[in-house]
């Protein structure tokens, strides 16, 4: 009864969304406030019936419903409830629908916070998301649905989840992950509203700037956290991989940061408005585009479970209809919204536009990197892989140039920026930069490759230019004015400087990085860098599915014990594969990596110890971006409310 | 020509050049890490001789594995149920690689010998890569058409 039910709101969400996309349109055109009003209750409606569904869904988990078919391929009765819980989103229908109750979480949030917004943009906005999500409900219902059953002889017990998902990282991260992917159509509809009925740019980037701005904090995070979860869960130690589904998120990632400088632009001087509409329109298509390479099983790679051709079909149907739709409108509309404005060659609009350009050139390489296999196959022209030295050769440079940039961006005034009085920063800044470069590079003298050094000499710049703009902040303003900085200037900053952290992080552990794989016997010392490892043999020991053998390492600093592991080889009782749980003793400047092998005749083991030097930077950074992002939305200026009754004139 | 359209002028010539260029340095890189799907029969049969990097795959045959006594080095054969390729790596197999199942290994074919630097295997048991599943349906299918003949 209960998963029919579920069904039966998943079916009246698709009718809602439905009128969503057609009533309140035409009652903008008609003039018919009852009906484009309409838009309220409905976007109410379909966030409450699709919460239900996923309730309903989870509760079908939570009690062991395994006449559903979904529940009995992804849960067992002796998984903890927490995973249990979590198991609704472990593959892909429940994802889906994750997916659909984030994106009418988004579409409810944009309505409660809309009162600085003209009501005719709102309308067109939520009618906008109202058709993404009737693209997905439908997608969900006819392809991929959560609720079916499978009667009459029903599963005593579930086929477990997959061990590799059973994990703390693995609860949170498709949420957070998917708040950021599904938060870019937000700004994609307010795009696609404004080609429809044009506004202020200055006023309009001021709408989006926030949600843009949320959507990209968690997407930083989501990408953070699959990336810590791919380091203690693949047993690698990598933590990056340029996998197809890392790509997928990361493409969004990087258009959605020129969006945010774009927008911030455009918010100032109303400048670009073609290239940032083209900007919010791409990112969300790169969105679409991540989820049919990873929904549809096209590429192989560690996060693709499921292969299904109907669903890719469908996906990639969808996707052409909505952006090409929103190409068309922005190829007729786009040209009367852009204003001419002069500024200098010297100025931070031109810095903006650069690292734009570097931006949408990395996602261009990304892009190329991702689908080029995919286009050799389907050509039938041979099934290629793309490794990891083509990213790398080409990211490293631009992620180089883009810190100096950034740093001279930083030096940088709007429109136009005197050449002395750019120099006299310069004056101040080099100084600083060349000591903290050189701290740097005396500090690592050893493992000082030209890429590292050019890495911590670019980060050293973007430091100095922000400890020379926070000066001349504090210069300027009196006592008084120094609690009138606003909290999002602290944010531009705070997210700047995670990104100096996060690259430095990367730069450090891919050169410091220590590892060795050997043969041990119990009593074994190896040495590594500082450490000496001492494998003290190996345990049975008993979980609550699963059995394991546990080796338990000591770890030695100049004869002082650092640190206990116990690295594990499990097998689930359910399953029939055995996996590897590694063993980190976490450090802010140096993780210790342990990760167990196979085991061999005579209580011989190959194990792997590795020592990665400030690979906590990476994850730190990326919370510093986030927490930049989120601070610049808490500390925005507040607008006026605006009167909605007096908003409909005709605007088209 | 006013100011405005001399500095669009200017930009869309810097842009331009930046494009070209950057697809120039991605078409190199491309060229040089992308690797070539063989499955033991195409490398064997292979009439060009083979080299850098490509990856090749096919399923692990039973007890086919053998380990060095003191180091990590080991060998075992693949094979697609046509032929068979043996291959050399040396470091810890991946945890979903056994015998009987499907593998991809990425590295340089030498003297019959594959190197392998990379091992994939994948998540389930029945699972098999896609590609060595099509490459041996491939393979076999051509089988059936030559023996009806």
């Amino acid at each position: 009864m209960i998963p029919e039910l579920g069904h039966l709101c998943l079916i009246l969400a698709l009718c809602f969304s439905a009128l969503l996309l057609v009533i309140p349109p035409l009652g903008l055109t008609l003039k018919r406030q009852a009906w484009y009003q309409f838009a309220y209750p409905l976007t109410w409606g379909l966030f409450l019936l699709i919460l239900t569904a996923f309730l309903l869904l989870t509760f079908s988990f939570i009690t062991n419903d395994f006449s559903v078919a979904y529940v009995a391929a992804h849960s067992n009765t002796q998984l903890p409830i927490w995973y249990q819980v979590s198991a609704v989103w472990s593959a892909h229908e429940g994802s889906i629908l994750m997916w659909i109750l984030i994106q009418a979480g988004w579409m409810l949030a944009v309505l409660l916070n809309a009162s600085s917004i003209p009501e005719h943009m709102l309308i067109r906005v939520l009618s906008i998301l109202g058709f993404i999500i009737f693209g997905f409900l439908l997608f969900t219902l006819a392809t991929s649905n959560p609720f079916l059953r499978y009667l009459p002889y029903p599963p005593q017990n579930g086929d477990d989840l997959i061990p590799l998902l059973q994990d703390f990282a693995l609860i949170i991260h498709p949420p957070i992950l998917y708040i950021g992917y599904v938060g870019f159509s937000v700004p994609f509809a307010f795009v696609t509203a404004l080609l429809i009925a044009p506004e202020k740019l200055s006023n309009w980037s001021r709408w989006v700037r926030p949600w843009t701005l949320i959507a990209w904090a968690f997407l930083t995070l989501g990408i953070a956290l699959g990336s810590w979860w791919a380091y203690y869960e693949l047993g690698w130690g990598g933590w990056w991989f340029w996998d197809p589904v890392e790509n997928a998120s990361f493409m969004p990632w990087l258009l959605g940061v020129a969006l945010l400088h774009a927008l911030a632009i455009a918010e100032k001087r109303e400048l670009f408005a073609q290239w940032t509409l083209f900007l919010g329109i791409s990112t969300f298509a790169l969105c679409l585009l991540g989820t049919f390479l990873v929904r549809s099983g096209l590429l192989s790679s560690v996060h693709t479970f499921a292969n299904d051709s109907e669903r890719g079909t469908y996906l990639l149907c969808f996707l052409s209809l909505v952006i090409g739709l929103a190409f068309l409108l922005y190829a007729y509309r786009a040209t009367r919204l852009s204003i001419p404005k002069p500024f200098d060659w010297l100025s931070t609009e031109m810095m903006l536009l650069i690292n734009n350009l570097l931006l949408g050139t990395a996602c261009f390489i990304v892009l190329l990197g991702t689908l080029f296999p995919l286009i050799m196959s389907s050509l039938d022209w041979g099934d290629f892989s793309v490794g990891p030295p083509y990213f790398n050769t080409l990211f490293t440079p631009l992620t180089i140039l883009t810190l100096w940039v950034l740093g001279t961006g930083l030096s940088m005034r709007w429109q136009k920026t005197a050449l002395p009085a750019l120099l006299s920063q310069w004056k101040s800044m080099i100084p600083i930069a060349t000591l903290l470069a050189a701290i740097a590079c005396i500090l690592f003298l050893d493992h000082l490759t030209p890429t590292l050094f050019l890495a911590l000499t670019g980060c050293s710049w973007v430091v100095a230019a922000t400890i020379q703009d926070i000066t001349y902040r504090f210069k300027k303003a009196d006592k008084k004015g120094l609690y009138r900085i606003r909290l999002n200037y602290w944010g531009m900053h705070c997210a700047h400087l995670g990104l100096v952290m996060a690259i430095c992080g990367a730069a450090l552990t891919t050169a410091l990085n220590q590892e060795n794989e050997v043969k041990v016997l119990p009593g074994m010392i190896t040495t590594l860098g500082d450490y000496q490892f001492r494998f003290d043999g190996v345990s049975r020991v008993k979980g609550p599915n699963y059995q394991s053998h546990q080796a338990k390492v000591t770890i030695f600093k100049n004869k002082h014990q650092v640190a206990t592991l116990y690295p594990e080889k499990r097998q689930y009782l359910t399953q029939t594969d055995i996996t590897t749980e590694i063993a980190i003793d976490p450090g802010f400047f140096r993780d210790l990596y342990i990760a167990l092998g196979e085991p061999l005749e005579d209580h011989n083991w190959t194990i792997r110890f590795q020592v990665k030097p400030f690979i906590r930077w990476i994850w730190l950074g990326a919370i510093l971006m986030a927490l930049g992002a989120l601070l610049c939305v808490w500390g925005r200026k507040r607008h006026p409310k605006i009167m909605q009754t007096k908003i409909l004139s005709p605007q088209i | 020509m006013n100011p405005i359209r001399r500095k669009r002028l200017i930009l869309i010539l810097v842009i331009l050049t930046g494009v070209s260029l950057t697809t120039l340095l991605a078409a190199i890189a491309l060229k040089e890490s992308i690797s070539l799907f063989y499955t033991p029969t195409s490398l064997i049969s292979s009439q060009t001789p083979i080299t850098g990097s490509i990856q090749v795959g096919g399923i692990v045959v039973e007890n086919s594995i053998q380990r060095a006594p003191n180091n990590l080095k080991k060998q075992f054969q693949i094979t697609d149920k046509q032929n068979t390729l043996t291959i050399d790596y040396t470091g810890v197999f991946p945890d979903l690689f056994r015998e009987n199942s499907g593998i991809i290994a990425y590295g340089s074919f030498k003297d019959h010998v594959f190197y392998a630097t990379k091992l994939l295997a994948k998540h389930s048991a029945d699972y098999m890569p896609k590609t060595v599943e099509q490459a041996i349906k491939k393979l076999h299918d051509k089988q059936l058409k030559v023996s009806a003949l």
